[in-house]
């Protein structure tokens, strides 16, 4: 480095510098602390110089460090240390407004072996406010992850999309097949739904799809996934169930839909669903085969006479 | 500018200087777990950014799907990106020479990746810029994937050269599993600069 | 009468800077092999009384041929010149019977030091 600054000024630029300095023995005695660092640690170079790092910080990674500053002595070279593995050395508060959303300020350091004057071992850490870069990376995260999630979903009811219902139950579908067990899949219409919308508005109908999702929600498992298949149809992958369990879930949901009519301003408006089943057997051919097979036991209830369960059989 | 790639004898000066690099790299290493290391011979190619995944590939060629990688810049005199290539067990078996316990998290897995490649890169770098007399400098490592295959540690995407210089060195444990390739690019930009370095090389030898 | 000099290193430069800085007026015989393989076999035939040994090598690394030296019982003063420099490689190649280790680069001064130390060759 060339510099035509004498050392008072080279000082006075390590000193007020952005950036934690400080300088330490390969005891962790500390050499160099500069302004940064007491202002973030309410720990004044004159009390601290002369002095092990730890006594003042007894909360540091002591082991770490010391094999930290070793390490870098015995090999000569610079080492880093990164926020996304290791949020801070140092646990300062954080300077961004009360919006932050974070605890602490995150820290990048970088260790610098050098010789002083007098020939001794010394390592200079340097310390980066990263909090704002943290911050952004989380935002982003965050928001693909929303983002995703909302493409899953169903806008009106909060139910699973069909897109992201027919890739689960390729991969249920596959992971059966594979290692063995049971899976069902359960198709279910609401009877007369256009009536429903006619006589009583479309604001009503999208009412009563959301009421009638959160009824089946309630009673359904956490691993079965239900998603909106049409209009007013939904599908709803059981995993693990067989026939007889696949019956027992989908009368139960057709009592509490008949049972439990919606309220809309004024209005009382009773309801009934058709119900389809159908359960995986080795010889399927795909996940589609299966959807098919609901879809046509579902057929033969609403040709039945609807508000019913009918369970599928090869000669649909 | 279309920049010539190093001829014959530039290549064979350029490999010793590595030989030489890749010693300090494997002593460093060495001296921090207390145990020997291999050094493989250096290998060294001319790569477009189309085939260079293909290629790296070739070089690593391990079983499986699963690696961890670790990217380092490089900049001042010379340019360029070095990745470190861990295969999965590797890391077990460092963990545990370097001291680190079960108790510790996922993050002191990564926080090794990162320690040992800047070691490896720094060491194996500055022994070469030391030799062809260049500054050197050194971005902070960075965790590119655990557990993916190496196309994805490589990451295609849009590259700002259309050629570069690709560096293939191999550091390995004789005990156990671990392994560690060292693939350094240095780019175009670069390649006048090491030229100019290795005749200096050469003439004071 | 002159000695039997094999250079055995995989690199053409290296051997070529070996050539360059062996001492003037030193009689020697030199052959030069590429790999741990053709080494042996110079060795076999007696071209080497005096070996330039470099460790990292393809087919047959020098740790191997010292081996191969040590258990076929071949008569050969052994200077190993590498570039790996941790400290086992040294002891290692010392206790396989490598009369020195030289650290590369080297120059002429440092390869005539170690060749004299050796007692393999002196300045008269």
């Amino acid at each position: 480095m060339t510099a035509a600054l004498g050392d008072n000024s080279l000082g006075f630029i390590i000193d007020r510098v952005d950036v934690g300095i400080l300088v330490v023995t390969e005891n962790l005695e500390v050499v160099l602390w500069n302004r940064f660092m007491e202002a973030n640690s309410k720990v004044t170079a004159e009390t601290i110089v002369g002095t092990n790092l730890l006594e003042s910080f007894p909360d540091l990674p002591g082991k770490w460090l010391e094999k930290k500053v070793r390490s870098v002595q015995l090999l000569n070279n610079f080492a880093f240390t990164s926020w996304q593995q290791r949020p801070y050395l140092f646990h300062f508060k954080h300077h961004r407004p009360i919006t932050g959303g974070v605890t602490h300020m995150y820290q990048n350091c970088t260790f610098i072996p050098f010789e002083g004057s007098e020939g001794e071992s010394l390592v200079c850490i340097t310390l980066f406010d990263v909090t704002d870069t943290a911050i952004s990376q989380r935002e982003v995260q965050q928001a693909h992850a929303d983002l995703e999630e909302l493409s899953n979903r169903d806008p009106l009811t909060g139910v699973y999309n069909r897109r992201f219902m027919e890739t689960e139950l390729n991969k249920e579908f596959k992971r059966v097949r594979r290692h063995g067990g049971k899976l069902s899949v359960l198709f279910l219409d609401l009877d007369f739904f256009k009536k429903v919308n006619d006589t009583y508005g479309h604001q009503a109908g999208d009412q009563v799809l959301i009421e009638v999702t959160q009824r089946i929600n309630e009673i359904a498992r956490v691993t079965d996934c239900l998603a909106r298949y049409g209009g007013e149809e939904f599908a709803i992958i059981l995993p693990e169930t067989d026939t007889s369990g696949g019956l027992i879930f989908a009368n139960r949901v057709r009592e509490l839909i008949e049972k439990t009519p919606v309220y809309y301003e004024e209005h009382v408006i009773a309801l009934t669903a058709s119900l389809g089943l159908s359960e995986y057997y080795d010889g399927l051919e795909s996940h589609d085969a299966l959807l098919d097979q609901s879809d046509k036991a579902l057929y033969v209830a609403k040709k039945q006479g609807r508000n019913r369960v009918v369970c599928y059989l090869p000669d649909m | 500018m279309k920049i010539e790639p190093l001829n014959e004898e530039e290549n064979e000066i350029l490999q010793e200087v590595i030989n030489i690099g890749m010693g300090q790299a494997g002593a460093s290493l060495a001296k921090l777990l207390d145990v020997f290391v291999n050094l493989s011979v250096p290998r060294v190619s001319w790569v477009s950014d189309v085939d260079f995944v293909d290629q790296v590939e070739k070089l690593v060629e391990g079983h499986g799907n699963s690696w961890a990688g670790v990217r380092q810049a490089f900049y001042n005199q010379l340019e360029g990106e070095a990745f470190a290539i861990y295969g999965a067990n590797g890391c077990q078996q460092l963990a545990g020479l370097m001291g680190y316990t079960d108790d510790d998290e996922d993050d002191a897995e990564e926080e090794l990746l990162l320690d040992v490649t800047n070691i490896l890169v720094g060491a194996c770098l500055v022994g070469v810029a030391k030799q062809i007399g260049k500054k050197l400098d050194f971005a902070a490592p960075t965790l590119v994937g655990i557990g993916k295959p190496i196309e994805d540690l490589l990451y295609r995407r849009e590259r700002e050269w259309d050629q570069c210089l690709l560096i293939e060195v191999n550091f390995c444990l004789e005990e156990g599993d671990f392994s560690c390739h060292l693939v350094m690019l240095m780019s175009e930009a670069s390649i006048e600069q090491l030229r100019s370095g290795l005749i200096e090389f050469m003439e004071s030898y | 009468m002159s000695v039997a000099l094999l250079i055995v290193d995989d690199s053409g430069f290296s051997r070529k800077a070996m050539l360059k800085s062996i001492p003037e007026g030193w009689d020697v015989d030199i052959t030069q092999a590429t790999n741990g393989e053709e080494a042996l076999a110079a060795l076999r035939k007696g071209l080497g009384e005096v070996v330039l040994l470099d460790l990292t090598m393809p087919v047959l690394d020098g740790f191997g041929v010292l081996e191969g030296i040590r258990d076929e019982g071949l008569k050969a003063k052994v200077v190993v010149v590498s570039a790996d420099i941790q400290p086992k490689a040294k002891l290692r190649v010392i206790s396989l019977g490598a009369l020195a280790f030289l650290q590369k680069p080297f120059n002429k001064e440092s390869l005539a030091a170690t060749l004299a130390e050796c007692g393999v060759y002196s300045e008269d």
